[in-house]
């Protein structure tokens, strides 16, 4: 046992101490079942839980639904075929991405209200009789579906890239028309990486908080905090954790049923790329219009409400602070997403072989982070370092809480919370080359450290740093968690628009809105350029 | 080579950020205040009061219920020595959760009305706002508004809006109700209330009251001070919204219109009480408080400062006569009365 430990590599051990870190933090809530359910508890129960169930499907399942069509749609268009500004619309299709929900919540709340701009803009064209309402089931999933599309699109115009123009020129050899051959040759092939991505949007959509929250709308991630804060019932937040554990499990076993496929392969890796053909007037005149009316609602209106704002903002908007939550909005994401591809690269190496049962259910078990919502992963870093802060403070006579002041509630749980996302490009990469370099460089007598980083991580490196960015993306616009457990005196640029949004003084917060859009946008097309040229599609599982 | 830069970019990376980290054990005088106003001019306030006793103030801002959570995690060890809430349900929680100290001063209770703090003095009101009906001036005739108990009646079928049931200030509101007419009344009265909202309830309170402008409703039942800060608004819509509608003080023939106050109190592990009481007495002076008067439209807490012109030009007004405290009493019930009213 001692000489097994001895002979651990640093990701071994990174990869335990993760692992367990996780499996503790999972475990603590279990004893919470065998408490006796509170009042509160029993009317969340008889009147909240089943229409928050309901409503958390429908919001996610009409998410995923409409940013798959929307990004299959768009992925497909643009690969296979040619219309006026096809190659700007190619690259502008991402940066939806860039927009936070709850900043799009904010605006577009302000923007449909009685004679906001969206209002007196269509009642200029049309009168209307009802006024426009944007905070419901159905405003919420076409911003999440607007906004979170990419996610799809990427991984489908990946994927479609991938794909041999020989398989496309046989299909209309054979007479298939347009239609037939995206229904019946390539929706197919796409399933997978269309479930997966799909999958991914849900997974945003139930994860949300700024959005849901201001619309008020009854979901997880609205039911814990208020169960947590507003009852301060944390066995009763706990049992609902527990409750959407196991739907989110549920969600994900159905997706990996659905997603078990052929895999197929190509004979030749000379693969003949796809040459765009000419539509007929009318469908690029449609293809266009769609494209810009989704690229409207999910970037450029809201950018467009913003500049018009930006005369309005008082100087009390410039403070002092606004250097510093750059700064610190910049620090932090780097700092987590370096983290995080760091253990990713780890637990990749540890759990690559053999291939086993038990190690794919590690893999899935450290990527659950993604797939609950963040008010959960709060829960569970509170409970499990809050104590030990309090005894260190105790124990050594400090005059700080030291894991908060040093950022460590707030990393962990970060890095908990976006973990997936790098691990599972590191996950395809490392797919993708298999073990035959591996296993050459260690007959050559290169150590298992030497291997991983002078033959793995070059050949890697695309989609790790693809997934790095996306990350950074992700962080950039994270608020729940960095609200909730940041140290004392420390706020983001999302932080900080949350608070002048608390204050019901949205448009003041417009400079560092347009800050945070700019430069989650610049990391977006970065994120999209590495894809595209690493011909990366498997950004989920 | 490789794995070296790489480590080093991440060490690179968390210096950086505990480089940010404020929280010092440096020798000049410091208060830490938590609070979930968000309001800058809370921040001139604090500014002056350093310039004046050279006493520095660090700020967390978090809304008030997770604020609470956190100032209950962090136990002992918390470094907050002053919290100030808008409400006085949260205050009340944060002193039933053993989380305040009374307030040892004689002066400070003496500036503050005993109907406007706690009455172990826990806690003490900085500011007054009332729960009021904004009413739309075009399609409301003021005379068929009456009390809050009326808005159940049929009349108003469809003509209520507010913002939802998770907001404290709807909760403190309903839980002055249970105080006054006892918890089955109150389920009936809510039941009635909820039938008559003309939309689910969302978003806050200022978009209540454009939702009355919009015609979406008729009635809003809203704080006074954002229609005060609507009428200075910058934003053109807002203003237009603010003027469209007017403030019916409810209940002024019986019970009294509800108010409610933001509060401070020192923490109880707090090591610095004289200089937190320093703060308190400070943001209690005719300066301070006119400031807030001005700036936020808030009603001052001290009986020698006027309130804002505004204010004073809609009229006096009788408040209920409930203690504050039994905002907090009645929290629980009274959210899990309006959860089963089918208030979202």
């Amino acid at each position: 046992m001692i000489k097994r430990l001895q002979s651990l590599d640093l990701f071994q051990i990174l990869s335990i101490l993760f692992l367990s870190l996780l499996g503790v933090l999972l475990l603590q809530f279990f004893p919470a079942l065998f408490t006796p359910s509170s009042s509160a508890w029993m009317t969340v129960q008889n009147y909240l839980l089943t229409p928050m169930i309901i409503n958390s499907i429908i919001l996610a399942g009409g998410s995923g639904l409409l940013a798959g069509v929307i990004g299959v749609g768009a992925a497909y268009m643009v690969t296979l075929y040619d219309f006026p500004f096809r190659k700007i619309l190619t690259w502008l299709l991402v940066l939806p991405l860039a927009m936070p929900s709850y900043v799009l919540a904010y605006v577009y709340t302000s923007m449909t209200s009685f004679q906001g701009t969206l209002d007196q803009f269509i009642r200029f064209f049309i009168p209307l009789s009802q006024p426009l309402s944007i905070a419901n089931m159905g405003g919420a999933i076409v911003l999440f579906g607007t906004t979170l599309y990419p996610y799809v699109y990427l991984a489908s115009r990946s994927f479609l890239l991938r794909q041999p123009a020989s398989l496309l020129d046989s299909a209309r050899l054979l007479g298939k028309g347009e239609p037939a051959i995206f229904w019946h040759v390539f929706l197919p092939l796409l399933k997978p990486a269309l479930i997966g991505s799909v999958v991914l949007v849900m997974m945003e959509v139930l994860n949300d908080y700024g959005l849901t929250s201001y619309f008020g709308m009854n979901v997880f991630a609205t039911g814990i905090f208020r169960l947590w804060f507003n009852g301060n019932d944390v066995e009763s937040a706990i049992r609902l954790s527990l409750i959407i554990l196991f739907v989110v499990l549920i969600i994900l076993w159905i997706e990996s049923g659905l997603r078990k496929h052929k895999p197929y392969g190509y004979a030749t890796t000379r693969i003949k790329a796809i040459q765009r053909i000419q539509l007929p007037n009318w469908v690029k005149a449609i293809t266009v219009i769609f494209m810009l009316v989704v690229l409207s609602i999910g970037f450029f209106i809201p950018l467009l409400q913003f500049m018009l704002w930006f005369p309005f903002v008082t100087t009390v908007a410039w403070d002092a602070f606004f250097s510093l939550a750059l700064w610190n909005t910049v620090a932090l994401s780097t700092g987590i997403a370096l983290l995080i591809a760091l253990i990713a690269f780890a637990l990749n190496q540890t759990l690559r072989q053999p291939k086993s049962f038990f190690r794919q259910g590690l893999k899935r078990f450290a990527t659950l982070g993604y797939s609950v919502p963040g008010s959960i992963i709060a829960l569970a870093v509170v409970m499990l370092f809050a104590p030990i802060d309090r005894w260190l403070f105790v124990q050594f006579d400090l005059n700080f809480l030291v894991l908060t002041s040093f950022f460590v509630l707030l990393v962990i749980a970060l890095v908990i919370r976006y973990f997936a996302v790098s691990f599972n490009f590191t996950e395809s990469g490392f797919q993708k080359i298999g073990m035959k370099f591996t296993q050459a460089s260690y007959t050559l007598g290169k150590s298992k450290m030497a291997t991983a980083f002078l033959i793995d991580l070059p050949m890697i490196q695309q989609g790790l740093i693809a997934g790095t960015l996306i990350v950074m993306v992700d962080l950039f616009k994270e608020l729940p968690l960095t609200l909730f457990l940041r140290p004392l005196g420390f706020d983001t640029l999302a932080t900080r628009i949350f608070q002048f949004a608390s204050d019901e003084q949205v448009l003041q917060s417009t400079p560092l809105a347009l800050l945070l859009i700019g430069i989650t946008s610049v990391f977006v097309l970065f994120a999209n350029r590495f894809m595209i040229k690493g011909k990366i599609d498997e950004s989920i599982h | 080579m490789k794995n070296k830069s790489f480590i080093t970019m991440i060490i690179v990376g968390l210096a950086g950020l505990s480089a940010c980290n404020s929280s010092s054990s440096s020798t000049i005088p410091s208060l830490t205040l938590y609070t979930d106003r968000h309001y800058d001019t809370d921040q001139a306030l604090y500014d002056s009061f350093t310039l004046e006793t050279g006493i520095h103030v660090n700020v967390l801002k978090l809304e008030s219920d997770p604020l609470i959570t956190r100032l209950q995690n962090e136990g002992v060890a918390t470094p907050a020595d002053l919290v100030f809430l808008a409400d006085a349900g949260r205050l009340g929680k944060t002193k039933a959760l053993d989380l305040l100290q009374p307030i040892t001063s004689e002066v400070i209770p003496s500036l503050v009305d005993e109907s406007l703090r706690d009455d172990d003095v826990y806690w003490v009101g900085l500011t007054k706002r009332a729960r009021v009906l904004v009413y739309s001036k075009e399609r409301v005739d003021p005379s068929t508004l009456s009390t809050y108990e009326a808005l159940a009646t049929p009349a108003f079928a469809g003509k209520i809006v507010t913002r939802p049931s998770s907001h404290v200030y709807n909760q403190s509101l309903v839980s002055s109700l249970i105080e006054l007419n006892g918890p089955e009344v109150t389920a009936t009265w809510l039941e009635g209330l909820v039938s008559n909202f003309a939309r689910t309830p969302s978003g806050n309170d200022r978009d209540q009251a454009r939702a009355v402008h919009a015609g979406i409703a008729d009635i809003a039942i809203m704080n006074t001070y954002y229609l005060g800060r609507m009428l200075e608004s910058t934003d053109d819509a807002e203003q237009a919204a603010a003027q469209s509608v007017d403030v019916f003080f409810p209940n002024q023939d019986t019970t009294g219109t509800h108010i409610n106050v933001s509060g401070i109190g020192v923490t109880a592990t707090s090591s610095n009480q004289v200089a937190a009481e320093q703060l308190i007495a400070y943001l209690l002076n005719e300066s301070s408080q006119r400031s807030f008067a001005d700036a936020n439209f808030e009603y001052p807490v001290r009986d020698t400062v006027p309130p804002h012109e505004l204010l004073s030009s809609w009229g006096s007004f009788r408040s209920q006569d409930v203690s504050l405290s039994t905002y907090y009493d009645n929290a629980n019930q009274a959210y899990q009365l309006m959860i089963q009213a089918g208030w979202n």
